[in-house]
């Protein structure tokens, strides 16, 4: 049950990212129609901005279970059974800190815009802890995946993006096949 | 450099070692480093400084390319255009010794001309030349190799991920980036196809006889196929290089091309649309992270002053530029064995580059020469994520991939070389390109 919650908000973000990816090529094309047709979009540039932003960090989660955030795997490939996941439990630990503590200073920010009344500053003035939002809320997703890993790790399991690793050694999935 | 400042250099060097060999994910080391850094050197609110310098460098007009055009990559991977390339170039090249070896430069140099990725170039173009060569007697040795190296042009041909990684990393201009990878990325073609020539000429029987005997009007009609894709190659590299759109809106524009391709190409349905956009989402996602840890950790390092430092201390040491350029090569290289290029780049920019620019190099023309070293890593051991994907595709081991790959690695440094005697290779197009 909890499983099945935690799993579906990983996945939301997932999908909000990609709608976010969606919107911007939608920004993108709308502003170069509009300039034929001497129509402004206005704020456009604004709304993509946002946009990178909210495509950028929601789906950190989702990625993150799926493996698909680099690191250096040369010197913990060396350990293998409880030692491995001894080792991942550390890493977890020291990586769930530099999250939450993202997230708890993302959240800082948001708080901040909002308690000051911060306004954005460009064509479309709107309060920008609205825009600032998904960044918070992409971390705190970020968070939850982490410690989700951490406990599941303690308790004798692999964590998530062990286990997506190596079905993508598996299958030879080119979809995971690194960025450049 | 005071004295101060080598003990912060040092023990941040060795905080990010700890980190990175430790298995921490490579966006969180630099975040960890940029934390260590502050919460130790400084006074500076850390909580304050930490998500704010993330938002200002990831709210960027600029960066909104960067998942466009990692999408359009993603569409045209499973837009099926394998075999309409091989048959589309296949029938030219038979009379050149090497004969359809060649296809693997030439369909990776088209390929990449619309996809920014190189392990995506080489899947695509491998996946129907590597079976083809085999079956008909082609030397494996060579197939493999030439695959290989010719899918890291998929790097320095625009439109190129990683240059827009540099770009943003450098605060240059993208579409200078762009052109500039352009006859870079030719040179690297005629270097290639060149070797490919020379040893079946040295060696016959790697090229065995092809007995099909097409007419002009067979020809034609073979490669009108290619035609869409010159379009969209033509379309929107041409329209970055008038002047007319600016890469964020090429991008676009790609996309909606890349899906109206795989529409007649018949590949486009939902699943392939959602697994193409999901794709794009972790990649974009996962680079995106990168670029947030880099920003917070050249804010921190910014407070310490280092980068500026380091800059001074190799400017003082009255080195010729070219040693500079010579050690940096090296050190990429060896980096490369244990970092994927595009981290490499952003973990060495904030250090890196004010070096360069001290030094007196042109960062435009500094951007293509690092790319060409990240294409050197992109076939060497043990992290060669081309040698993963052709390890995918043939099931050789990757240390067998790498060894036929290295002739094209000597090749690489030929071309590095070149560049650098000859930086105008680079600087030429872009100097040339209108204002509007």
């Amino acid at each position: 049950m909890l499983r099945r919650i935690l799993d579906s908000l990983y996945l939301a973000g997932a999908l909000a990212g990609a709608a976010s990816i969606v919107a911007i090529g939608l920004l993108i094309t709308a502003q170069v129609v509009g300039r034929q047709l001497d129509i402004q979009v206005k704020g456009a540039d604004d709304l993509t901005a946002w946009s990178v932003v909210a495509a950028g960090f929601l789906p950190l989660a989702y990625t993150y279970r799926r493996n698909g955030h680099i690191r250096v795997t040369v010197l913990i490939d060396q350990f293998a059974g409880t030692r491995r996941r001894i080792m991942e439990i550390l890493v977890l630990t020291v990586a769930t800190f530099f999250v939450g503590y993202m997230t708890y200073s993302a959240f800082d920010m948001v708080w901040d815009s909002y308690r000051f009344e911060e306004l954005s500053q460009n064509l479309i003035v709107i309060p920008i802890w609205i825009p600032q939002a998904p960044l918070a809320i992409g971390c705190l997703l970020f968070t939850l995946a982490m410690l989700d890993d951490l406990v599941c790790a303690l308790f004798g399991r692999m964590p998530s993006y062990v286990t997506a690793a190596a079905e993508t050694q598996r299958q030879n999935d080119l979809s995971n096949r690194g960025p450049s | 450099m005071t004295p101060e400042q080598a003990q912060i250099a040092l023990t941040l060097g060795a905080v990010l070692f700890l980190f990175l060999g430790s298995g921490l994910w490579i966006a969180l080391s630099l975040l960890g480093v940029g934390w260590v850094g502050l919460m130790l050197f400084s006074t500076i609110p850390l909580e304050k400084s930490l998500a704010t310098s993330i938002w200002q460098a990831s709210a960027s007009w600029a960066l909104a390319a960067l998942p466009l055009f990692i999408w359009m990559g993603e569409i045209l991977f499973r837009a099926g255009l394998s075999g309409i390339l091989f048959r589309g170039i296949a029938p030219w090249i038979t009379w050149l010794p090497g004969r359809l070896m060649h296809v693997n430069v030439l369909g990776c140099g088209i390929f990449a001309a619309v996809c920014g990725s190189s392990a995506a170039t080489v899947a695509t173009i491998g996946r129907m030349s590597l079976p083809e060569l085999q079956s008909r007697g082609y030397n494996r040795t060579l197939s493999v190799g030439s695959l290989a190296g010719s899918g890291t042009l998929g790097l320095l041909i625009p439109p190129s991920i990683i240059m827009i990684v540099y770009g943003v990393a450098a605060d240059v201009s993208i579409v200078r980036l762009f052109l500039a990878g352009v006859l870079p990325g030719l040179m690297l073609i005629v270097l290639f196809m060149g070797y490919i020539s020379l040893m079946a000429i040295l060696r016959p029987d790697s090229a065995p006889q092809e007995s099909e005997r097409l007419s002009l009007r067979e020809k034609f009609a073979r490669s009108g196929q290619l035609l869409p894709v010159v379009l969209l190659i033509v379309s929107v590299i041409g329209s970055i290089y008038l002047g007319i759109a600016t890469a964020t809106e090429a991008a676009a524009g790609g996309v909606i091309g890349a899906l109206v391709l795989a529409t007649w190409t018949r590949a486009l349905n939902r699943a392939m649309f959602f697994d193409s956009l999901l794709s794009a989402t972790r990649l974009s996602c996962m680079i995106f992270f990168i670029l947030a840890g880099a920003a917070f950790l050249t804010t921190s390092l910014a407070y310490t002053g280092l980068p500026k430092a380091l800059a001074g201390w190799i400017d003082g040491m009255g080195l010729n530029p070219y040693v500079l350029i010579a050690a940096l090569c090296v050190l990429y290289i060896v980096l490369g064995c244990f970092i994927e290029g595009i981290s490499m780049i952003v973990l060495t920019a904030t250090v890196v580059l004010p070096m360069v620019s001290q030094a007196g190099f042109d960062l435009i023309w500094f951007g293509i020469f690092v790319i060409v070293v990240v294409e050197m890593a992109q076939i060497t051991p043990p992290l060669g994520f081309n040698l993963f994907v052709i390890q995918g595709l043939t099931g050789m081991s990757i240390f067998k991939v790498a060894a036929a790959a290295a002739p094209f690695f000597l090749l690489l440094i030929i071309a590095a070389v070149l560049l650098t005697v000859f930086p105008e290779i680079a600087t030429w197009l872009p100097s040339t390109m209108s204002r509007n």
